[in-house]
């Protein structure tokens, strides 16, 4: 009996149960066929990007659990490398860097909530589909990224904030991005499965009527659903632009459609109501191992999409064909 | 004092009255059933009191204190909970959530969620159930859901509890379980708003009875002072009709339809018989026993097992799938029209067309077309529609339902299938359906297959009746043969009832 419990809670944690060893195999092959993959430097690198992604990743999949989309996380998280970039280009000699470093986090997040609120008030209050909502939000986004610097790719000014993305955490070698995304994938999992703010965004996403009748505020839920979302693709924009040096309004253009992918592959149902974090985080860390390793194995970096593609495909199958037998 | 009042309540939708002036008012410890035809107004009411439509006109009143309900949130916090007629249920969540959706256990902002837990059994355990309470609610039986949107309804401390056709999917046995249930509750102080088609449970359950048609109060009768004759009367004005039936039926000397060890993986088992021209045949079963999946399966909606034969005029047909089963001349009109047989947001002419476009191997669809057929089977079937290009999803259910069978009578078929095809349709409109049904066997000789676990429309109806019963045996009669009981206990497989020595017994 208790150990039952036990294995429920384990299954509530990770979601998607059979994505771990799937993982695990994956990495097993990556270690008999090419043992290079596992140098310090590459393991940290992949872990670096996929916890940056990993941020764009929690904040889709809590707007594909209410049933909707999200395509202007990979243009918030560019326009906040370019905003970061602006504000070291202009006010880095003025202000101090502990200063510059919250400012450009606290702007950043602004601007990522702005458009999430545009998002997800045309989304909730006008009926607008998300699709349409978060295209726009996309353009509106790039549009303000190639405005503030004109279009130039600027390298960042100040060359310690790249500790954000590139140092450790205190003295472990754990890279900052990692752990900062385990602290927030834990903190996520916590609001969305424990408490009445994650409930009801799963179930707007399972019946949005059915929620509205049992008196829940279904607008306002999918409104933050939104707006967190913005907030998270901020965050990684910040980071990313510390990984990279640099603000562009292309940084992270088409990240939206990794992130995407990365929750469908970790099992979120882009019909609404299910997912959950952590398999969807795996996700992205299966993508970006599987976009790593294709180099390791020397086949050509361009043929990536290839894989992923069909990679996503494969799990849509699986998952699908795994409903039907339920 | 009553508890609730409602004043000269008015609501229009796009200019269509669906209520006028109706007055209606609860007393605590009543059991108050609303009644009409589908189309008075019943639902708009509750829908009101619920805080789903908040532009209506009128007053309310609750303990003598107006109050004006803006959204379900207000409802609810004023007292009020409602089971609503299309299962308020989210279908991704599982049982727990979904009865405390919305009113959560919670310390601080964390939900408790073994106290919710506990508490569900405790809930479901009155109904005498168990109920897997770990899994998503759309896997669980209709009436399984029913029950856990009950308890959700049950759960919230409210003094007023509407129950909108709450009834419907729940076997006999859990029927009185929750009319105990309400009667306590009645017991308690609660005002309960009963509504049903089932006229005779009003009689079973309710203290008062309100008569609604065409969105004004007909009257409101003491249940003890009342009998069904004159409830009948005041909803359809009229007396209520039988279908007529020509006494010598044209059937065909040659079964046009014959199935032979139909199977259907978990559902059915071996099921055998024919179909004769201008019968109806009436297949009866409890709800759950899966005799709606003969239709699905003669329509190749789901797949048969390898074994399964059918024969259509003597010719094996295979029936993979709709395009084949429609080619073939059998035609199905399902459950659940707005999911499974009308596209709703097309115009009523479109829809009756749909069947066709496929045949006409035109690339464009002329509008003198769909203008001509379906101004013709408007009027054939008194469809109630200011014109053909009206949307469907505007049209009243029973007109809907006609809609649907148009659709399938320009594909020419010669097999119809109807799967409870009077769901959710007033009385007056039944009788109306029933005599088109009659008048369709009749006049054009097609072979009708009437699936329904309304054993009252069964008996109504068919010519012949086959009874799937509990051990998933078929057994096959006549509708003079046996009398309500004996059908009802067949398909609950008692088995200590004697049978009549002339039953053909259980078709292997």
């Amino acid at each position: 009996m208790n150990n039952e419990k036990m294995i429920r809670q384990i299954r509530m944690f990770l979601g998607n149960f059979n994505l771990v060893p799937i993982y695990l195999a994956f990495l097993l092959l990556l270690a008999l066929t090419t043992p290079e993959f596992f140098n310090t430097f590459n393991l940290r690198s992949t872990v670096t990007f996929s916890s940056i992604l990993g941020f764009l990743v929690l904040g889709e999949t809590i707007v594909i659990i209410t049933k909707g989309i999200d395509l202007s996380v990979g243009s918030i998280a560019s326009l906040s490398t370019v905003i970061t970039a602006a504000l070291m280009k202009f006010y880095g000699k003025e202000l101090n860097n502990v200063l510059i470093f919250a400012l450009c986090f606290a702007i950043s997040i602004l601007a990522g909530l702005g458009i999430g609120t545009i998002n997800g008030f045309f989304v909730s209050y006008c009926k607008v589909p998300p699709f349409i909502s978060t295209l726009a939000g996309l353009l509106i986004g790039s549009g303000f990224a190639f405005f503030i610097l004109r279009g130039v790719p600027t390298p960042l000014a100040i060359s310690s904030f790249r500790t954000i993305a590139r140092g450790n955490f205190l003295i472990f070698p754990i890279p900052i991005p990692f752990f900062s995304l385990l602290i927030f994938g834990i903190t996520f999992w916590y609001l969305l499965s424990r408490t009445s703010w994650g409930k009801y965004l799963y179930a707007v996403g399972g019946n949005e009527y059915a929620s509205f009748l049992s008196g829940i505020d279904t607008k306002r839920i999918m409104l933050s659903a939104y707006q967190v979302s913005g907030v998270l693709a901020a965050i990684g924009g910040v980071m990313l632009a510390a990984l990279s040096n640099a603000g562009f309004p292309r940084a992270a253009e088409g990240y939206e459609f990794r992130a995407i992918t990365a929750a469908v592959i970790g099992g979120v149902s882009l019909s609404g109501g299910e997912g959950n974090l952590f398999s969807a985080l795996l996700g992205i860390f299966i993508l970006t191992t599987l976009g790593k390793s294709i180099i390791f194995w020397q086949i050509s970096p361009f043929m990536e999409g290839i894989f992923i593609g069909s990679v996503l495909l494969g799990a849509m199958y699986i998952s699908v064909k795994g409903k039907k037998k339920r | 004092m009553p508890l609730l009042e409602m004043k000269k309540i008015q609501k229009t939708f796009l200019g269509v009255v669906a209520l006028n002036g109706v007055d209606f008012d609860l007393e605590k410890g009543e059991v108050h059933c609303l009644v009409g035809e589908n189309g008075a107004g019943k639902s708009t009411l509750v829908k009101i009191l619920s805080g789903a439509y908040t532009d209506y006109h009128g007053e309310i009143f609750l303990d003598s204190q107006p109050v004006r309900i803006d959204n379900p949130r207000k409802s609810r916090h004023l007292g009020i909970a409602a089971i609503q007629q299309h299962r308020d249920l989210v279908p991704t969540l599982n049982a727990v959530e979904n009865m405390f959706l919305g009113q959560e256990m919670k310390r601080g902002k964390t939900i408790l969620f073994q106290k919710e837990y506990a508490r569900a059994k405790e809930m479901i355990a009155i109904f005498g159930r168990t109920i897997d309470l770990e899994i998503p609610v759309s896997s669980l039986s209709v009436s399984d859901q029913e029950i856990v949107a009950i308890c959700k309804a049950l759960l919230s401390n409210c003094k007023i509890l509407i129950l909108d056709e709450t009834a419907a999917p729940l076997d006999r046995q859990e029927r009185v379980i929750l009319f105990q249930k309400i009667r306590e509750l009645a017991e308690k102080g609660l005002g309960i708003i009963y509504i049903s088609h089932d006229l005779e449970e009003i009689f079973e359950v309710g203290d008062r009875v309100t008569v609604l048609k065409d969105g004004r109060k007909v009257g409101t009768r003491e249940v003890t002072k009342t009998d069904l004759e004159e409830i009948v009367k005041m909803m359809i004005g009229t007396e209520q009709k039988k279908p007529t039936t020509n006494k010598d039926i044209q059937k065909s000397i040659q079964p046009i339809l014959r199935v032979r060890n139909l199977t259907v993986e978990k559902r059915l088992k071996n099921i055998s018989f024919d179909l004769f021209g201008g019968e109806i045949l009436g297949i009866y079963g409890l709800a759950g026993s899966g005799i709606e999946y003969i239709g699905y399966a003669l329509f190749g909606v789901v797949p048969k097992s390898k074994n399964s034969e059918i024969y259509l005029h003597e010719n094996r047909v295979r029936l993979g799938n709709p395009k084949e089963s429609l080619r073939m001349g059998i035609a199905l009109i399902p459950d659940d029209r707005r999911i499974k047989g009308l596209v709703s947001t097309r115009s009523v002419g479109q829809n009756i067309v749909l069947p066709l476009i496929n045949k006409t191997k035109q690339r464009l669809i002329p509008s003198q077309f769909v203008y001509t057929i379906s101004r013709e089977y408007i009027e054939k079937l008194h469809i109630k529609t200011p014109s053909y290009l009206q949307l469907v999803e505007y049209l009243s259910g029973g007109n809907q339902q006609k809609v649907l069978v148009a659709k399938m009578l320009v594909t020419n078929c010669n097999v119809l299938i109807l799967i409870e095809p009077t769901e959710g349709i007033d009385v007056g409109t039944r009788y109306e359906l029933y005599q088109l049904f009659r008048n369709l066997s009749e006049d054009t000789h097609k072979g009708l297959i009437l699936i329904s676990t309304d054993l009252d429309q069964i008996l109504a109806l068919s010519d012949r009746i086959l009874i799937l019963c509990r051990d998933g045996n078929l057994r096959e009669g006549f509708p003079q043969e046996w009398n309500k009981q004996e059908i009802f206990e067949m398909a609950l497989g008692a088995n200590s009832v004697k049978y009549n020595s002339n039953t053909k017994g259980c078709e292997k």
